[in-house]
């Protein structure tokens, strides 16, 4: 992500894996391309995700795997119930819980 | 062709049997009427090329001194058109050429092309590309021989000599010798094996041989009188306005101490 001059962005996520300014070649092949289509989820919306994941079924995903789940749910809703979609859990949340819990505010 | 406003004044260098001083300034830092009035002031001097930094927000090879002015120059907003802009209402013809050292990343964003144009039309002679790679220059390297500048490449000293060969084959004005395997920043010393690599690279090119980083006092200089042909200092000067972030009323004086500084680096460079 540049400004008009070419000066890398200063960017922010709550996820530390995509607090980054940039993608990968491939990825950015594939969205010329058409081959895949790419999503975004705030960071509240990725949170809420965590919570909802780790609320039914016990898993604490990533912060950046919470994005796509955050897309999962919202995308479910446009289809039937017996349709099935497959989510990528990219990563593990163990690692986020200290960082989870200061963004909700809690006391761990 | 007819040699260029660079070559020109390493060929009276040669007569005159004295190396070229050429500072570096960071572009607005403290603000970019101070760099015009620095500009102004080392050609009066008498320096015989100055490189102007356009501050980027991803320098690869810059030191924590110059880093820390592309810092303080873009967290003020410095556009690249400023900087076109205030170099544009200098009377460039009266001043020694003027080099841009621009990230490609920059470039790139903006259009080697129009880049290229606009660059001319402000003034400058010449570029340094430190993020382009060398051997993978050639059609920027056409690009700016069409519109007259030079593009000047860098040496370091673990550059392979075969990649030498590429890199030279796409640069004109000078070469930027490297003189460590590291960044920006003043040194007390140079190493030795600087001397052999400026004498391997004497055999390949008849370009001028010019040594950047770490150099910022005149005993330096007197080191390289024999294989080299000039020297670049940067962070010894940039440092130097550090101070005018905090009391802006010590320009003129910092400007003038600026002055004495490349005055004495220049009697250095006669041998």
């Amino acid at each position: 992500m540049q400004d008009e001059d070419g000066q890398t962005c200063d960017v922010h996520s709550i996820s530390a894996g995509l607090d980054y300014p940039g993608v990968g070649p491939e990825h950015a092949y594939w969205k010329d391309t058409g081959r895949v289509n790419y999503v975004a989820a705030e960071d509240d919306e990725a949170l809420a995700a965590f919570k909802t994941l780790a609320t039914l079924e016990g898993i604490l995903p990533a912060l950046e795997s919470s994005h796509a789940i955050a897309h999962t749910i919202k995308a479910a809703k446009q289809r039937k119930p017996d349709e099935i979609i497959v989510t990528c859990l990219s990563g593990r949340g163990d690692k986020d819980v200290t960082e989870v819990a200061r963004l909700l505010g809690q006391e761990l | 062709m007819p040699s260029s406003r660079i070559s020109q004044v390493f060929e009276k260098l040669k007569t005159d049997n004295r190396l070229a001083f050429m500072p570096f300034i960071t572009s607005g830092d403290p603000d970019i009427e101070t760099t015009a009035q620095l500009i102004t002031e080392l050609g009066s001097r008498g320096c015989d090329l100055i490189e102007i930094g356009f501050p980027y927000s991803d320098p690869i090879a810059d030191g924590p001194t110059i880093q820390a002015s592309y810092t303080r120059a873009l967290d003020k907003k410095l556009h690249v058109n400023d900087i076109l802009n205030a170099v544009s209402a200098l009377p460039t013809d009266n001043l020694p050429p003027l080099v841009a050292m621009v990230a490609f990343a920059i470039i790139y964003r903006i259009g080697p092309e129009e880049f290229a144009t606009k660059l001319k039309a402000a003034g400058f002679s010449g570029m340094i590309v430190p993020d382009l790679p060398g051997d993978e220059a050639a059609s920027f390297f056409e690009i700016a021989r069409k519109h007259d500048l030079d593009l000047v490449q860098l040496v370091s000293p673990t550059t392979k000599p075969e990649r030498v060969e590429r890199i030279l084959a796409a640069a004109s004005g000078f070469v930027y010798c490297i003189s460590v395997a590291g960044i920006t920043g003043v040194r007390d010393d140079l190493p030795p094996e600087l001397k052999d690599q400026l004498r391997w690279l004497r055999e390949k090119t008849d370009l001028p041989l010019a040594v950047g980083f770490g150099i910022g006092k005149p005993g330096q200089i007197d080191m390289l009188r024999d294989v080299a042909d000039g020297v670049i200092v940067g962070s010894a000067i940039v440092r130097q306005l550090e101070p005018l972030n905090e009391s802006p009323d010590q320009k003129a004086t910092i400007i003038n101490q600026i002055g004495d500084y490349a005055a004495e680096m220049l009697s250095a460079t006669r041998s």
